[in-house]
């Protein structure tokens, strides 16, 4: 009896290793089949790729596998069986937009809530009658899927091992000859960051009724000087911005947008930086200043010509990319991709004698965002009626700007951040022109106070900073209303 | 017996899923919140005033609705209260009287009644046009854009913008 016992219990024991490794071995197939895409992905492109850029990717495709076998496994307890099913589930699913691409090119009116259910259905039916071949086989097609799948990344990786190798080099040259080049220009950086239609705290305390401090607080925690009282002569965008380029009044709203363009062409802010040896750069919507944007240029590195990063190549084909993809309007994907570029402290040389325009048409209509930066109805791109709207744009901006500042700050401490608008929301019908013109203007000078910025206009606070930066004695001009 | 069940559930899931493929586009056009699409008759569109106008060209915004995004201002001189004004844009298919309807109300446009308040009867600022709308309804072919500006019940106007745009697949693209 206790013989009989100890066997059943060591058949018991045995059964229950052969399972788990079983169990074990689909998981590794399931696993290899979800990885190879992004592997392959990677080892086509090392060179301009680090592992950091597809390690999440991989971790998502991982975690989704084990969750698809978890379920099939659950639903037909056989384990090579679930682990194929599992496996070309997942081919499908990481190339659908193949399949899709070709019904809607036999059926174009055909939509991606039509073809993916009915994939599924379809495949639904093809399990059901694969259910009728004899498990057994379906361990031997498990193991051919293995192997060809993990010969496959091998492969791959192989001959990517020795470029990966001259990959490490060449990072280390480039770091060097990048040094090199950092100390030709070791000035501090200047941003000078223009936020179209902007109310200062105070016109939105006032007349919005939005008295909340955070931002306020955080930037003059981040050693920001803030000036409540600053105006600019008109709320005409084109002329006061051509103003600041050229640190005088030369402009003014009356004038056409050639003489106004003719007025901006060599000015007087830009050859400053440029005699003193920095290089300008502009970052968001600065082509019309006459300035190239230099995070709306695709190409750069780690970027396909047309802007796409790896892990939209490896998304691309798969069934989440409809879901994924952005369906903004261009003003709006402007504003996101200049907002990212700034807090990525990738971007950020610090001490690089770099003399950036950062110009953003917002909080300034339409109002494409509410205060957590999801998408408006475009019913209400123009609504002054409701102030929510503008209100909401405004408080997302704001939350934007305090992330890019912090992260220069943080990751360029000695560079001096000059945060403006070029006037105040216009369209109010209750405010005063006075208020209409006092604009945000919030200054960070390498972490010291600079108490001589307040209550100066855009012009006034760039001349008191040319003469700080570079020994100039600008006087401050008088600030005409209403031109 | 039990056989008999199963393939009585499945005949009725199988139905279901057909009467959702059929109005599939429908249901997920409920859940968009932009601009509703509807489609009519161009002749059902009458005109008495002049319509003074400025659209742009259009956006293609895409994305799984097949996005369009376009702004601009429009309106009819009138003396009479316009709260209820609609700018509404007419997609006529080239080939038939049948027009697709994206209907919106005015938004302000102070800057074009600034313009415009010596030289012509424009009541107020509600000028503006902002809207998207999802294109998926429309059928492949070419249209043409037409303006319908409803100030009131006085004052209202049909007017061609004189732009051809074609969908196909799921562009919708402004082609002349």
């Amino acid at each position: 009896m206790t013989g009989n016992k100890d066997k059943s219990a060591s058949n018991n024991r045995k059964q229950i290793k052969s399972t788990a490794k079983r169990i074990f071995m689909d998981c590794l197939l399931v696993i290899s089949m979800a990885v190879y895409p992004v592997l392959f992905m990677y080892f086509q492109n090392i060179e301009e790729v680090n592992f950091s850029e597809v390690s999440n990717i991989l971790i998502l495709f991982i975690l989704v596998a084990l969750v698809i076998y978890g379920v099939t496994f659950l639903v037909f307890r056989k384990c090579g069986f679930s682990a194929v099913i599992a496996s070309i589930f997942i081919v499908l699913l990481l190339n659908y937009m193949i399949v899709q691409k070709g019904v809607q090119f036999i059926f174009p009116s055909l939509k991606y809530w039509h073809i993916f259910p009915t994939t599924i259905v379809l495949f639904a039916h093809i399990v059901y009658f694969l259910r009728k071949i004899p498990e057994e086989h379906y361990d031997n097609i498990a193991l051919i899927l293995q192997i060809t799948i993990l010969a496959l990344i091998l492969i791959n990786a192989i001959p990517a091992a020795p470029r990966m190798i001259s990959k490490v080099k060449i990072s280390s040259e480039q770091m060097q000859e990048k040094k090199q080049s950092v100390e030709r220009g070791t000035q501090s950086n200047f941003y000078w960051f223009i936020f179209d239609e902007c109310a200062s705290f105070t016109t939105m305390d006032k007349y919005y009724d939005y008295g909340d401090k955070t931002v306020y607080n955080k930037l003059q925690n981040l050693k920001f000087t803030i000036s409540d009282e600053s105006r600019n002569e008109s709320g005409n965008t084109v002329s006061v911005l051509t103003n600041c380029l050229n640190l005088e009044y030369v402009a003014n709203s009356s004038m056409d947008a050639i003489q106004l363009s003719e007025l901006r062409e060599d000015n007087k802010l830009t050859n400053i930086f440029i005699e003193n040896g920095y290089e300008i750069r502009g970052i968001g919507g600065t082509e019309w200043l006459g300035i190239q944007s230099i995070n709306q240029t695709a190409g750069t590195t780690g970027k396909t010509i047309e802007g796409k990063q790896i892990s939209d190549l490896i998304m691309q084909n798969t069934v989440l990319a409809p879901l994924l993809q952005f369906d903004g309007t261009a003003a709006a994907k402007v504003i996101i991709e200049t907002f990212e570029y700034l807090q990525d402290e990738d971007n950020i040389e610090a001490d690089s004698s770099q003399f950036n325009v950062i110009y953003l048409c917002t909080p300034h209509q339409p109002f494409l965002f509410d205060k957590d930066g999801g998408a408006v109805s475009a019913a209400n791109y123009a609504n002054w009626n409701d102030e929510r709207y503008y209100l909401e744009q405004y408080i997302f901006v704001m939350n934007q700007m305090l992330k890019s500042v912090s992260n220069i700050v943080e990751n360029d401490p000695n560079a001096i951040i000059v945060v403006q608008s070029d006037h105040g929301p216009r369209f109010n019908d209750e405010m005063p022109f006075e208020d209409k013109i006092n604009i945000l203007n919030a200054v960070y000078f390498r972490g010291e106070e600079i108490p001589e910025i307040v209550g100066k206009s855009g012009v006034n606070t760039l001349r008191t900073l040319c003469n700080k930066l570079f020994g100039y004695e600008f006087e401050d001009l008088e600030v005409k209303d209403g031109e | 017996m039990v056989n008999k069940k199963r393939t009585c559930i499945y005949i009725a899931m199988m139905m279901v899923f057909i009467v959702y493929l059929i109005f599939a586009n429908q249901i997920v056009l409920c859940f968009d919140k932009d601009t509703t699409v509807k489609k009519a008759k161009m002749s059902d569109f009458k005109s008495n005033s002049e319509v003074i106008f400025s659209i742009s060209v259009g956006e293609n915004v895409g994305g799984m609705l097949e996005k369009c995004y376009m702004n601009g201002w429009a309106f009819c001189e009138t003396e009479q209260d316009n709260t209820n004004k609609e700018i509404n844009l007419l997609f006529k298919d080239k080939l038939s009287d049948v027009c697709y309807v994206v209907e919106n109300g005015a938004q302000m446009r102070p800057d074009v009644y600034g313009v415009f308040r010596n030289e012509k009867k424009i009541y107020n600022g509600l000028n503006g046009l902002e809207c998207q709308f999802s294109t998926i309804s429309f059928k492949e072919g070419e249209y043409e854009l037409f303006l319908y500006v409803k100030e009131n019940e006085s004052n209202y106007g049909v007017v061609t913008t004189g732009r051809i745009y074609k969908k196909t697949g799921d562009e919708f693209v402004y082609v002349n």
